[in-house]
């Protein structure tokens, strides 16, 4: 009888799967599944199809040929994938030992070095860019201290350029000041998550030492450290803040940038760039999600009290290990205080060193000029607008994934995931293929400012539907169950058991959506729509700091002091998130 | 009240079989207990009554009305979840009205239903409180004052006591008992835990590997087990693996593998030659000094291998023959007299013996 009814059952099974969907979650399924298809598919293949389309018209692989003959593409695209390795093994000399640290001694001060190792993620890279060069490039604060010191000891060297050049390194060196952190915090949660036993129970079987280490302890603490590799590597290889900042155009994102914006660029070669480099990007989290799961880790618990075995430092190792991180930090902060410098204090003359006294003047300007000021308000109206449309999006997304069985279940998480591997310009560069045609006479989508929320909203999608996800979880079926039990209709349940269960991490998320979209980079430099919310300037903030760094000496610092406020926004931001999830705070950072 | 009927019903789970045609007749104020090893099914049995999970065939009827495309607002059950299920962000107040809040109860009456409720559950003074601010027994309550409280035609409990202690399920279970009675709500209940089924059922269904294997009264099904399954599932029992070799109108005579020979009373449907497994419960074996005879009991000799305390009784295990028999005794007598490698006789009456056909 069983079998012959559960043959039966197969058969028809997605049509079976298709009925037992009930309404609510069928229209949840299909608008999420429009949006997406719209917002995220539609863009990328209209690039790989622009990739396609020849100058003289026709489809064929001409401009495919044409940046592989191109030396400067190609080396565009090493010092990529150069620069994206080193930082990310910078990163990782530095992430990995700190996190071993922080989760296996106990030293003194230990409490404030935690809480110092996110400061790196406060600065926004983009203002970071520009502290660092405001302090170690030409005519920089540190670059002037040193020479002037050098002077003084009689010694002749000249620091003439400073110490950013445009060069690869010094991209390499900016990301990884900013990135560290993340290699550092995904490695503590999954070294901290290792049951003390299981290296107890190795060591009680005879491993010691290096063995141990190699054969419990790593295995067991890869899966962290692949996901903030992961996260390292893709935020460097999409970056595209850092280049401009420190001007080095032979550089993937960076050229794709150009040859689009600028008048009369080859904007097939875009779009081919663009496509190696979402390539590489797919690749990457391919082979890592292979072995991790990513829904899992790369998300990170800043402040979790590891629960693995401490011991106690020695004298000797702790004033090692004090001396190692207050390095690490000073060097860290050079871009905090610069970001204070260039905004708060008065300009020396050239080649001086020590700022002429502290001031509001800039901040004033920055506050008062329209231009700003209304790019801080477009700013904050964009996240917002943003982040509330990724709570709802990510969590009927969460929803459906978590609690619900339907056909195409897995390509919607993928699509889902995808902007997660997809450089925000080439989001930026798909929506202005897609959405630029005129519509009515003159009237385009990417004129009006809504198409910048859209495009925040998207990019930052797989970290809402991630944090969706988690709470989902922990909210049990049988809460929702037993009041369907009761006589709650499904959107009843919906309304008074599961939203107001999920809604704190919802939040916390949504707040972190916020922050990331203040001071998002990429499509606000792509997308620049003319209409805005408060009149003819639709500029989001990282627009106005890029044109202002691009001004004289005085616009830099007022750019800065549009940097203090993003500064300002983060600070606030994660203060919500750890309050909102009790100083359990799930932050998942990324570009 | 309503009575419950299942026919047939089939739930598979991809290519496992979780319930394989169950078919039941549950009477009005009924307490009725599905009682299998874990897996077996009961859970997925009872989701399916609540309406959680779809049967892919078989019907369910409330007093006849077919309820398998009923959804699970409209059905009017009250279900305790294992897990409770309490609602965290609400008081245990808020907790206990929701039901009545979807029924459109008016206010002062949702108050009065709920204070009467939490009452009922000995609860009447944790209203404000939030779920975890109570002791696992009253999140119990809680949930089933919450499961009452909306008068449901049918009551469902998922292994409700299985999170408490056991003192705690002890008790808990008695008033579960005595409310089910005095409220006379059709029950279902759920565990496997066979002491738990016999204490409170009025009817109980032992569930093999997604089936039925027997339904009867507790007193029906523990002395009268109708194979292994149940016999061994339901309790300690000693069996004797045999043959019957005389069936005569008064009186059995089973031919053991050892070559014992044990009478038993007559049974209905025992045939000569029929291979059977004796069943005695240990309450039913006394323990005798060595050469005990009675002309009416069986009597085996054997040597005292254990002697386990368990509280009021003592349980003797005696080995005769490479087999254990196991003899519970409330005689304080014996153990004076009887010690740790005696021999030993033991004896049980023809009565107390079932007789489990083999297949
Ligand atoms: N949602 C599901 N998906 C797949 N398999 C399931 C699902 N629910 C139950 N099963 C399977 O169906 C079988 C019966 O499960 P069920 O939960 O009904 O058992 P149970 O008798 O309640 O067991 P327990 O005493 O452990 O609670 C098991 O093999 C179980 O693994
Ligand atoms: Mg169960």
């Amino acid at each position: 009888m069983g079998k012959v009814a559960s043959i039966k059952g197969r058969g028809s099974s997605v049509l079976k799967a298709l009925r037992s969907i009930d309404r609510l979650s069928l229209i949840l399924v299909i608008a999420s599944a429009t949006l997406l298809f719209v917002f995220i598919f539609l863009p990328i293949f209209t690039i790989v199809y622009n990739a396609f389309e020849e100058p003289d018209g026709g489809i064929g692989l001409k401009n495919f040929e044409n940046f592989w003959t191109t030396p400067s593409y190609l080396r565009g695209l090493r010092n990529s994938v150069i620069s994206a390795f080193l930082t990310l093994a910078l990163a990782s000399a530095i992430g990995v030992p700190v996190a071993f640290v922080m989760t296996r001694y106990n030293f003194p001060g230990k409490r404030i070095f935690t809480l110092l190792t996110i400061l790196p993620l406060m600065v926004p890279p983009f203002v970071g860019a520009l502290a660092i060069t405001g302090m170690l490039g030409r005519n920089g604060t540190i670059t002037n201290f040193l020479q002037w010191l050098f002077q003084s000891l009689g010694l002749d060297v000249a620091l003439e350029g400073g110490f950013i050049q445009p060069s690869i390194f010094s991209i390499v060196f900016i990301q990884t000041l900013h990135l560290w952190p993340l290699i550092y915090l995904n490695t503590s949660a999954s070294l901290s998550k290792i049951d003390p036993t299981l290296e107890e129970s190795a060591k009680n079987l005879g491993a010691s030492g290096l063995k141990l280490f190699r054969r419990v302890t790593l295995p067991l603490a890869f899966p962290g450290f692949a996901a903030g590799a992961l996260l390292v590597f893709l935020w460097s290889l999409s970056d595209l803040g850092t280049p401009i900042m420190i001007n080095f155009p032979e550089y993937s994102v960076f050229q794709a940038f150009t040859e689009f914006i600028i008048e009369g660029g080859y904007k097939e070669i875009a779009s081919v760039i663009s496509i190696v480099i979402t390539a590489i990007s797919a690749l990457a989290l391919l082979l890592v999600t292979r072995y991790v799961g990513l829904k899992e880790y790369a998300v990170v618990r800043a402040g979790a009290a590891p629960r693995a075995i401490q011991r106690k430092a020695g004298k000797k190792l702790s004033v090692m290990i004090l001396l190692s991180l207050t390095i690490l930090i000073i060097a860290s902060v050079i871009p905090h205080i610069g970001t204070l410098i260039m905004a708060f204090t008065t300009r020396p003359a050239y080649g001086d060193w020590i700022p002429r006294g502290v001031t509001m003047e800039y901040m004033i300007r920055a506050l008062s000029e329209e231009s700003s000021s209304t790019a801080v308000a477009n700013s904050l109206t964009y996240s917002l607008l943003a982040s509330f449309f990724d709570i709802f999006l990510g969590a009927a997304i969460a929803y459906l994934l978590v609690r619900k069985k339907f056909p195409g279940k897995s390509l919607l998480d993928i699509v889902s995931m995808m902007p997660f591997a997809i450089p925000g310009i080439v989001i930026g560069l798909g929506y202005i293929h897609l959405f630029s045609r005129p519509i009515i006479g003159n009237f385009r989508l990417t004129s009006i400012w809504f198409i910048l929320v859209i495009s925040y909203a998207m990019r930052r999608l797989p970290y809402a539907v991630r944090s969706a996800h988690a709470v989902l979880q922990q909210v049990h079926e049988s809460l929702e169950e037993a009041a369907s039990n009761l006589g709650a209709t499904k959107i009843k349940t919906l309304m008074s058991i599961t939203i107001p269960l999920i809604m704190p991490g919802l939040v916390a998320g949504a707040v972190l959506t916020f922050i990331n979209c203040f001071t998002e980079v990429s499509t606000s430099l792509m997308l620049q729509p003319i209409i805005g919310p408060f009149g003819f300037n639709a500029s989001p903030l990282a627009l106005q700091i890029f044109r202002e760094s691009k001004g004289g000496p005085t616009a830099v610092r007022v750019a800065s002091c549009l940097g203090v406020i993003q500064i300002i926004a983060t600070i606030i931001g994660l203060y919500i998130t750890n309050k909102l999830l009790g100083g359990k705070a799930g932050l998942a950072f990324g570009g | 009240m309503v009575d419950v009927k299942l026919e047939n019903l089939v739930k598979a789970f991809g290519s496992v079989i979780a319930v394989d045609g169950v078919s039941l007749q549950i009477s009005k104020s009924e307490f009725f207990t599905l009682l299998g090893p874990s897996g077996c099914g009961k859970t997925t049995t009872l989701r399916m009554i609540a309406g959680f999970n779809q049967p892919d065939n078989g019907e369910i009827y409330f007093n006849d009305r077919l309820m398998n495309y009923v959804p699970p607002d409209k059905r009017n059950t009250g279900m305790v979840f294992q897990n409770y299920a309490l609602w965290p962000h609400m008081s245990v107040f808020k907790n206990v009205s929701f039901g009545l809040e979807m029924r459109k109860i008016p206010g002062q009456e949702i108050k009065e239903r709920v204070k009467a409720a939490l009452n009922l559950v000995g609860l009447g003074g944790f209203a404000d409180r939030t779920p975890d601010q109570l002791s696992g027994g009253q999140q119990q309550r809680v949930a089933l004052a919450r499961a009452l409280v909306i008068e449901p035609d049918v009551l469902l409990l998922d292994e409700p006591l299985s999170n408490l202690d056991a003192k705690l399920r002890v008790e808990m279970r008695k008033e579960i008992k005595s409310l089910q009675k005095k409220l006379a709500i059709t029950t279902i209940y759920v565990t496997h835990d066979q002491k738990e089924a016999l204490a409170v059922s009025d009817r109980l269904a032992v569930m093999g590997i997604g089936k039925i294997v027997q339904v009867g009264a507790p007193s029906e099904i523990y002395s009268n087990p109708k194979n292994r399954f149940v016999a061994s599932f339901i309790g300690l029992i000693n069996l004797f693996h045999g043959k019957v070799a005389v069936a005569k109108e008064k009186e059995v005579v089973i031919k053991t593998r050892m070559g014992l020979e044990i009478v038993a009373s007559a049974l209905d449907e025992v045939n000569t030659g029929m291979e059977v497994l004796v069943a005695v419960r240990p309450e039913n074996v006394e323990v005798h000094r060595y050469g005990f005879t009675h002309p009416q009991k069986n009597v085996i000799n054997g040597v005292i291998e254990a002697i386990e305390y368990l509280g009021s009784i003592s349980r003797y295990s005696i080995k005769s023959d490479q087999k254990i028999i196991n003899a519970d005794q409330y005689s304080p007598e014996a153990e004076e007299t009887l010690q740790l490698g005696d021999k030993a006789t033991i004896s049980f009456e023809r009565e107390h013996i079932s007789l489990i056909e083999i297949l």
